[in-house]
């Protein structure tokens, strides 16, 4: 059981909100995260509520139920799994992996009518259990599933995963070279221009972040927001012809932020994200990630509306040598990198974020923080990033310091949420600005969300 | 409850997603479901079912394409698993006529399943009515020309306005019908078998596939 305890804990959101509620208790900050809770009824009663609006979704919830006594043959079934996977064999080609994680899924699904407390769960709880499973192997299995996470294997890797990376470089260098296209010549009407770019800017965040998410259905959510941000920005400037506006948008989203693993991302969705629960608009948004993404690999001069040649001719050619220089001052910053030889960063935890999709800054500072213990010394830190400079740095002071950590991340969500709400704000100019904070507050900054029940207002 | 996916396809200039909209818009409130104006869109209508007499709901999943020619590239990415198609021209504009048949045969060849539903639609029926000689325009192809088509190619056929909403709701009546009497047997052989995480509903979209051209490449 102690093993199994060890096992489970890397899943665990209880570990971090313990550490949460202690710094809410001392700074006040309770309305933005969500508080855990044992008491399960009253679980029940919030989401029996809300079910309309956002499927009922905690992963904490899950991992209570498996520390039920009575739900050992379910742990000890997927330990065995998680194991035999990664021992059986140390590269499972793309489709394997695929077959091998859907038919567990559908095996433990089967089990969980046998087992108490699963058995006993139905409509939304059972749906929650069964999200809670895939979020809890996908996690555990993410390095050997996720393509970027298998660069340092390329040679050996199965055509679908060395094409998922082949697909990340050729997005990322098109994406690159055309960065510096109008929307003109995407046919993006005139009339958006005046606020575009920082509306793409914030979808193209979004977006991004599905790289701090190691769940199928987590990733997926990221996507989701990203569309409805661009949705609402086509809806606010009257433009509802659909797809016509939508795909160009989205693919000047793509082009104008620096996205990693794009390809990758969609192609870890769609093969593990279980089918039953992929369909509608989110599948909807999902192909036309993955459109976009295909088109953006075969693109070329011909694609765009062009007016003047000439000056297209002259923007390109400074992209291209602004490119070149960039590749030299990164040359230089991996150089000095190699002198200072830092470990890698610790990776994030992926249940730290269930209830903190606004996390991104949360997650990059502890991440540096952690890299600036084991590279510098403490006199070098600011004050204000990290008051705390009695201790000799160690690794262990990572762990002590986890409370001071946490606060100053909770400061750059704060910084992060007040980001979003400002943009929100001007992507609503007509609406009270208290109101979209209102809408902010109950959607807890979840982007898609807050979008949805502002353009339903 | 039935969902199927519908996939609409035609020029950006014909207002394909427009018929949508008036279609969702004009939708009793008891089902409005969707934000007007997005690229995905799903609604849901009642039929009748033609031997017990008795209604049954059935839900559309409205998948938008871009009209653009330069992403006519990407239309397989969302045909594919389609239940439907409702391809659309502008009955002002003869060379559209020949765009959606252009469609109409990409469709029949690449997705290549008997029981795809295509629909032909011809839209802005309001600019010819005649009745404001001002802003009529001639009606460019003829409704005998478009239906001899579409019943030569087993299409379902409908003119349409989504100005004034005049057709639009009997495209989505026929395609649901014409739906349900194909899948009625296999909805019959599947009862009482629930897909995981659903509650009784019985999925007819068709599972993906696995093969290297389901994935964006």
């Amino acid at each position: 059981m102690n093993s199994t305890k060890q096992d489970l804990s890397e899943f665990d959101p209880l570990t971090v909100d313990k550490a949460n509620t202690k710094d809410q208790q001392t700074t006040g900050q309770e309305k933005t995260t969500e508080k855990p809770t044992n008491k399960s009824s009253t679980i029940w009663e919030k989401y029996d509520r809300d079910e309309d609006e956002e499927p009922f979704y905690d992963f904490q919830l899950f991992i209570q139920q498996l520390r039920d006594p009575r739900a050992k043959p379910i742990v000890r079934y997927i330990k065995s799994f998680l194991h035999d996977f990664q021992t059986v064999r140390v590269l499972w080609t793309a489709e394997e992996q695929k077959k091998l994680i859907n038919d567990f899924k559908l095996f433990i699904y089967d089990k969980f009518g046998v087992y108490k407390p699963f058995c006993e769960l139905e409509g939304p709880r059972l749906r929650n259990a069964q999200e809670g499973l895939e979020k809890l192997i996908m996690g555990k299995l993410y390095s050997r599933c996720f393509s970027p996470c298998l660069k340092p294997l390329e040679q050996k890797l199965d055509e679908y995963h060395l094409h998922d990376l082949q697909d990340d470089r050729q997005l990322s260098l098109k994406a690159k070279e055309y960065r510096f296209i109008s929307p003109q010549e995407l046919d993006i009407p005139n009339l958006l221009s005046d606020k575009l770019n920082r509306l793409v800017e914030l979808s193209g965040k979004e977006l991004n972040k599905v790289n701090h998410f190691k769940a199928p259905r987590d990733k997926m959510i990221c996507v989701l927001n990203s569309c409805k941000i661009i949705m609402a920005i086509l809806t606010n400037n009257k433009l509802e012809n659909g797809a016509d506006s939508f795909i160009p948008l989205l693919i000047y989203t793509i082009l104008k932020s620096t996205l990693s693993s794009l390809a990758s991302n969609t192609r870890y969705i769609e093969r593990f994200r279980f089918d039953a629960f992929f369909r509608g608009e989110a599948l909807y948004y999902l192909n036309s990630l993955q459109a976009a993404i295909s088109f953006i690999i075969n693109i070329d001069e011909s694609t765009f509306t062009i007016e003047d040649p000439n000056q297209f001719k002259q923007r390109y050619d400074q992209n291209q040598k602004k490119l070149v220089e960039e590749e030299e001052i990164a040359q230089k910053e991996r150089q000095n990198k190699k002198i200072v030889d830092p470990p890698p960063s610790r990776s994030p935890n992926p249940s730290q974020f269930i209830f903190q999709p606004l996390d991104e800054a949360a997650n990059t500072i502890k991440g540096k923080v952690n890299e600036f213990f084991f590279n510098t010394g403490p006199q070098q830190k600011p004050e204000e990033v990290h008051p705390t400079v009695a201790s000799p740095p160690s690794v262990a002071l990572y762990d002590d310091d986890s409370q001071d950590i946490d606060r100053l991340a909770q400061r750059l969500q704060e910084t992060e949420q007040r980001n979003t709400l400002s943009t929100l704000k001007s992507m609503f100019p007509e609406m009270d600005p208290e109101i979209i904070e209102d809408v902010c507050i109950a959607k807890k900054y979840r982007v898609g969300a807050t979008v949805d029940i502002l353009l339903s207002l | 409850m039935l969902q199927f996916k519908l996939v609409l396809l035609g020029d950006s200039s014909v207002g394909k997603s427009s018929i949508v909209h008036r279609f969702v818009k004009d939708s009793f409130d008891e089902f409005r479901e969707s934000t007007i104006g997005a690229a995905f869109l799903s609604q849901t209508i009642k039929i009748e079912d033609k031997g017990s007499q008795q209604e049954v709901v059935i839900k559309f999943e409205i998948w938008d394409t871009a009209g653009q020619e330069r992403y006519k590239s990407l239309a397989p990415m969302y045909y594919r698993n389609a239940n439907a198609a409702l391809v659309v021209y502008d009955v002002t504009q003869q060379d559209s006529l020949a765009k959606a048949q252009g469609w109409v045969n990409e469709l029949k060849t690449k997705v290549g399943e008997d029981d795809l539903v295509i629909c032909l639609v011809g839209n802005k029926l309001d600019l010819c009515s005649g009745e404001e000689e001002n802003s009529s325009k001639p009606k460019a192809v003829e409704s005998s020309e478009a239906e001899g088509y579409a019943s030569e190619q087993g299409l379902l056929f409908h003119e349409v306005s989504a100005k004034t909403g005049e057709g639009v709701r009997q495209v989505f009546q026929s395609i649901g019908e014409k739906l349900y009497e194909s899948k009625k047997h296999e909805l019959a052989a599947s009862k009482g078998r629930h897909g995981v995480g659903e509650t009784g509903n019985v999925q007819l979209q068709r599972p993906s596939t696995n093969d290297a051209t389901s994935c964006c490449s």
